[in-house]
């Protein structure tokens, strides 16, 4: 050891023994960095290849998913309200386009496919495809899209100049159409693009690898709203799945065909609701609105300004929906490929009425007097009105109506225990005969002396018939947003008091609460649909059903997945000693009380409406109730509810009714001029059988054409630059015609011989 | 005389001329590189592109050159190499520096003349005129005839300024890999010529000062400084963070080759480019991954076997030039091993020098070739009784 040292360190030593000394060490030192290169490879390979081999195929496995066409939404006869089309799409690749152009050439770039695509027929600004690029929604290794459905001569073009445009290039994708337009548009919703927040909660309630999942991509199609957004997953279809391999780039190196699945399209969707009717309804809620919009206000009093309403029709032997319709409406077209952010705040402008609304399950208004069926029937069954000696009222008591109404048991001596009815007089009613000129005396006197008089909690008897009948909750129907109204009562004042919302708490409910309750007013709120379920209660004999709106559920070859039955919530109790008098009120309302004794005939509030249709009520007749609901500062609210065709006790006519109408016209005047009028225009086709077979949207713009193509016509020829002979046959052109189902639509042509692309209004 | 006694060792038994381990080893070495190589850039090679065999076949030529050159070199005497190193060395430094000059760029470095698309890589060469230089510095000779004494201060001085020049020259490409490669082949040889343990530790005062100094300067660029530093900090952001990147796929390609390897030509790591400079530098990955720990075990232990018979050669050595040039490319072949070795499993920074015999790359094989020629060289020599110098 010690010569070895020496050795090491330079003593002078034979020189060769001294460098074979340092050569082992030398080679020692070599030995341990081997040994150590051996160590780190096993450990690498042995001791932590299973956490390296994850790593590595998750570095280069990409999956990538083709949206399946979406299911589509039938109507009640198969008719296709919304359907798929393959469309080309342009789509522009960031990553190129950033690779190969500067931002200048870019600019550049993109205003020459504005340009482009404004010379299609479709206004691009360049501005507009720039921020669509921005769009975060679509992941970086997508291309964007940023223009649906052009047309093929740009296809065409954009494929012959195509080193001019890096980047873009044309996919064919399907998007959604819409073959009946704007018809129906609360009811089937849109679809947009998945946000992140949505996908991070699709992913979190039904994580990403279940099998059973439908995956999803940011970016791609969800449904937002209504049937789409419901029944999102049935609709959705199973996306194809390409299993990929790629480079370090991105590029393609291999494909397992083995993981490859094929896309299945989604399930399609029955409604209940039937086109015709559907189309029906919405013409006759907007025609009824412009009526409105063209009466003259009294002299300082609010205008009307009709620019929204809601209705729906139900069939009330089950619940199905018939037709629900709200306006303003928007085009569910404009939803294609994502809606700009400015359209979209329109569409949610509550200056704009705010279009996106659908307020038959989302408006919630005061009902007026269509709430007096309620009122009435908590008085009947609560023992108000009878035959029995308990009851207040007799039920044949006849009660005269002054107009004014005192409560008997006020303290003080003071106005406000007078309640007024405008616009009334002198009369004897008995309860059928308050439904059927709407006294609301009548139901002042019930609910002061009646309801608010009774000892707790019998003085709330008229909310508890209210929520029998579904009031004050959510219906159910298979739409989101739905709001549930509220019924108030002391517990609700003392609520709001508490939140500092309202002055009065519950000990501060007075007469003038329950009187104001009775008649529909105050701060009781209901939904269109609310109410038509009320009365299909009526009209079933008590049976409370949640709406429903589909009635199955098919796959893409057609067999039926499932299928949606009546779903009876509830029964109210509706004896006939109940129902009889209600009915019989009711009838009355459409036509009038008939002379009893020396009683004379009372002619119904909506009787004027009924008259002028000449509407068959012998044989279809029709119970409803008008509301004229009052918002301080706002010309009135018009409602009618109504089913047909009625039974009516008295004359002993039977039915079984079979649509229930509701509607409510915002700021639009009396309920039996304006809402009244538009419901029995929506029964009197479905009475006789004959109601008008829907356009699509391509029809209607067929159509058009037609009818301007004919005013062209007739005007050249008015003005002589067509001639005609003496017999007013054209010399040089043909005369254009219209086809029947236009001349259907428009009223034929004499309708465009006088009014000429004034006929063009008659379109919807 | 010495030449009689060279046939007469022939004519009786052959073997005892040359080392049969020692080339079958390197034999089997190249071979199995190549194999890699041609993983490495055979390309997708699926139905319908075609394998890309051109960097194989030229990696096969270098290696034909280099066996042609080693051969040759096997044959050359001491004296010749004596005799004709000065001018050796001035061609060497005259390259550098016109490399410095007309040198084209390949990552950061300009240390390639372009002919045509023959590219050379002077820095390569120029080690072993390095080597042999600093061998015939270190031993007893008639330049410095002090015959059996320890190495004196002189004689190391000279050796330490025959390595500044090239050092300073590669260092301007800038080329660290090779630089360090330089300072390790030099500072070896001028330990084992024996050098009293006083120099010994003077000079490596003066490494680390030179080496601190370096780094403190401007001569380094910063994307080798990042390459240096990711290696103790690997979350550094910014480009740091793509050499972390590298050496982070790097190490995942070889824990997914595990025991039995994904099969070559089936490296998912390899095939997709994630690794970077798979054929050359990090080679490693391409066996770590395909051939797995079987594969890369054959060809460390193929190396070992071969470093160790470098090793026995320096110790047979008949003379201590002869010792010092198989120390020389021992510790050439050694420490390039380990850097790249290293490197590909995250034990060493990242530098840009090539496995000798293994990667893809000419210079690299004539030079590797070469050296193992210089060695075969003093192996059959170590019988003489008689050497040049």
């Amino acid at each position: 050891m010690r010569t070895g040292c020496a050795l090491v360190f330079g003593v002078k030593q034979d020189i060769e023994e001294s460098q074979k000394l340092r050569l082992r060490i030398v080679g020692l030192v070599s030995l341990s960095l081997v040994v150590a290169l051996f160590a780190r490879l096993w450990y690498l390979q042995v001791l932590r290849t299973d956490e390296f081999r994850s790593e590595a195929s998750s570095n280069i496995v990409r999956v990538i998913y083709e949206q399946a066409p979406r299911g589509r939404v039938i109507d009640a006869k198969g008719r296709v309200l919304v359907d798929n089309k393959m469309v080309y799409t342009l789509v522009i690749d960031r990553e190129k386009l950033n690779s190969e152009l500067d931002i200048a050439a870019q600019d550049e770039m993109l205003v020459e496919l504005a340009v482009l695509l404004s010379r299609t027929g479709r206004l691009t600004k360049a501005k507009d495809i720039e921020s669509r690029l921005a769009s975060r929604r679509v992941s970086p290794f997508d291309a964007v899209p940023v223009a649906w459905d052009i047309n093929y001569s740009l296809v065409f073009y954009l494929g012959e100049h195509a080193e001019r445009f890096p980047g873009v290039s044309v996919e064919q994708r399907t998007i959604r159409v819409y073959p009946y337009g704007e018809l129906a548009a609360h009811v089937l919703g849109y679809v947009g693009q998945l946000n992140a927040e949505e996908y991070a909660n699709r992913t979190a309630r039904y994580g990403t690898s279940a099998a059973d999942v439908k995956p999803y991509q940011l970016g791609g199609e969800i449904g937002k709203s209504g049937v789409e957004r419901i029944f999102e997953d049935t609709l959705r279809g199973i996306p194809s799945q390409r299993v990929i391999h790629v480079n370090a780039w991105n590029d393609i190196v291999s494909e397992r065909f083995d993981l490859a699945s094929a896309s299945v399209a989604g399930n399609d969707i029955h409604l209940t609701i039937d086109v015709d009717i559907q189309h029906l309804v919405e013409r006759e809620l907007r025609r009824a609105l412009n009526t409105a919009k063209q009466q003259e206000s009294e002299p300082e009093s609010p205008e009307f300004v009709a620019a929204a309403g809601a209705a729906v029709a139900i069939n009330p032997r089950d619940g199905s929906i018939l037709a629900m319709a709200s306006f303003p409406t928007y085009d569910p077209r404009e939803f294609v490929g994502g809606i700009s952010q400015s359209s979209f705040d329109e569409l949610n402008n509550v200056e704009n009425y705010s279009p996106i609304l659908n307020r038959v399950i989302q408006g919630e208004y005061p009902p007026g007097s269509t709430f007096k069926l309620v009122t009435a029937y908590a008085a009947l069954t609560q023992d108000l009105i009878g035959s029995s000696s308990d009851a207040l009222i007799d039920i044949d008591e006849f009660y005269q109506d002054t107009g004014t109404y005192r409560y008997p048991f006020c303290v003080e001596e003071s106005d406000t225990c007078t309640f007024r009815s405008p616009y009334c007089c002198n009369r004897s009613i008995d309860l059928r005969d308050s439904l059927v000129v709407s006294s609301d005396t009548y139901f002042y006197r019930l609910a002061g002396e009646g309801f608010f008089h009774r000892k707790a909690p019998l003085d709330e008897g008229i909310q508890e018939s209210a929520r029998l009948f579904g009031l004050g909750s959510r219906s159910g129907i298979q739409l989101p947003y739905e709001r549930s109204g509220v019924v108030p009562d002391r517990d609700y004042y003392e609520k709001l008091h508490q939140q500092g919302v309202f002055l009065r708490g519950g000990d501060q409910w007075y007469v003038g609460d329950t009187i104001n309750l009775a008649i529909g007013q105050g701060t009781l709120l209901v939904t269109p649909l609310q109410m038509a379920n009320v009365y299909a209660a009526l009209a079933s004999g008590g049976k409370i059903h949640q709406p429903n709106m589909v009635s199955r559920i098919t796959d893409h070859e057609g067999n039926v997945v499932k299928r949606f039955g009546p779903r009876l919530l509830s029964e109210v109790d509706m004896p006939s000693h109940v129902m009889e008098p209600l009915l019989d009120g009711l009838n009355g309302v459409t036509a009038y009380r008939f002379q009893r004794g020396d009683v004379a005939p009372l002619e119904g509030t909506a009787y004027a409406a009924f008259k002028r249709l000449d509407f068959p009520l012998d044989s279809w007749p029709v119970a409803g109730k008008t509301g004229t609901s009052e918002k301080k500062g706002k010309a009135d609210f018009a409602w009618f509810v109504g089913f047909g065709p009625a039974s009516w006790p008295e004359l002993n006519v039977s039915h079984t009714p079979e649509i229930v109408v509701a509607m409510v016209l915002e700021e639009a005047g009396f309920g039996g001029d304006i809402a009244a009028p538009a419901v029995a225009r929506v029964l009197l086709p479905v009475a006789t059988g004959d109601i008008p077979i829907a356009q699509t949207a391509d029809e209607i713009d067929a159509c058009r054409s037609e009818v301007t193509a004919l005013t062209v016509y007739l005007e050249g020829v008015r003005t002589g630059v067509i001639k005609v002979d003496s017999e007013g046959i054209p010399l040089s052109v043909e005369r254009p015609e219209l086809s029947l189902s236009c001349a259907e639509m428009v009223g034929g042509v004499q309708a465009v011989e006088e009014r000429g692309l004034g006929a063009l209004g008659a379109l919807p | 005389m010495r030449i009689n006694n060279t046939l007469k060792h022939s004519r009786e038994s052959w073997w005892l001329l040359v080392d049969p381990v020692l080339l079958l080893s390197a034999a089997a070495i190249t071979a199995l590189g190549a194999v890699l190589v041609y993983s490495a850039t055979r390309g997708v090679a699926d139905g319908f592109a075609a394998a890309d065999r051109s960097f194989l076949q030229r990696q096969i030529a270098a290696a034909a050159v280099g066996l042609m050159l080693g051969v040759i070199v096997a044959f050359i005497r001491p004296r010749y190499m004596q005799q004709s190193w000065p001018v050796l060395y001035v061609t060497a430094l005259l390259a550098l520096l016109a490399v410095a000059v007309f040198g084209v760029e390949v990552s950061g470095t300009q240390g390639w003349f372009a002919l045509g698309s023959l590219r050379l890589q002077p820095s390569e060469p120029v080690k072993l005129v390095l080597i042999v230089g600093l061998a015939l510095i270190l031993s007893p000779s008639r330049m410095f005839p002090s015959q059996r004494g320890a190495v004196t201060v002189t004689r190391m001085l000279a050796a330490t300024l025959t390595a500044c020049f090239p050092v300073v020259l590669v260092m301007l490409q800038p080329d660290l890999g090779t630089v360090l490669v330089y300072l390790v082949v030099t500072f070896v040889m001028v330990v084992v010529s024996g050098v009293s343990a006083r120099w010994m530790l003077c000079l490596a005062c003066f490494a680390l000062i030179a080496v601190v100094g370096v780094y403190q300067s401007d001569i380094l660029a910063d994307f080798q400084k990042a390459r240096l530093t990711v290696f103790i900090n690997p979350n550094e952001t910014g480009q740091v963070s793509s050499y972390a990147y590298n050496v982070e796929q790097a190490q995942i390609a070889i824990g997914n080759g595990g025991l039995r390897g994904r099969g070559l030509f089936k490296g998912t790591q390899t095939r997709s480019d994630l690794v970077p400079a798979q054929q050359t530098d990090f080679i490693f990955t391409v066996v770590g991954e395909e051939m797995g720990l079987r594969g890369a075990g054959l060809l460390l232990g193929l190396y070992t076997l071969m470093l160790f018979r470098i090793w026995r050669t320096a110790l047979l050595a008949r003379s201590v030039f002869g010792r010092l040039v198989c120390v020389g490319v021992f510790t050439m072949f050694m420490s390039q091993m380990f850097q790249t070795v290293g490197m590909a499993m995250g034990m060493m920074p990242v530098t840009g020098i090539p496995m000798p015999l293994v990667s893809y790359g000419g210079s690299s094989m004539i030079t590797s070739m070469t050296a193992l020629g210089l060695v075969a060289g003093v192996y059959r020599r170590r019988l003489d009784t008689i050497d040049d110098i």
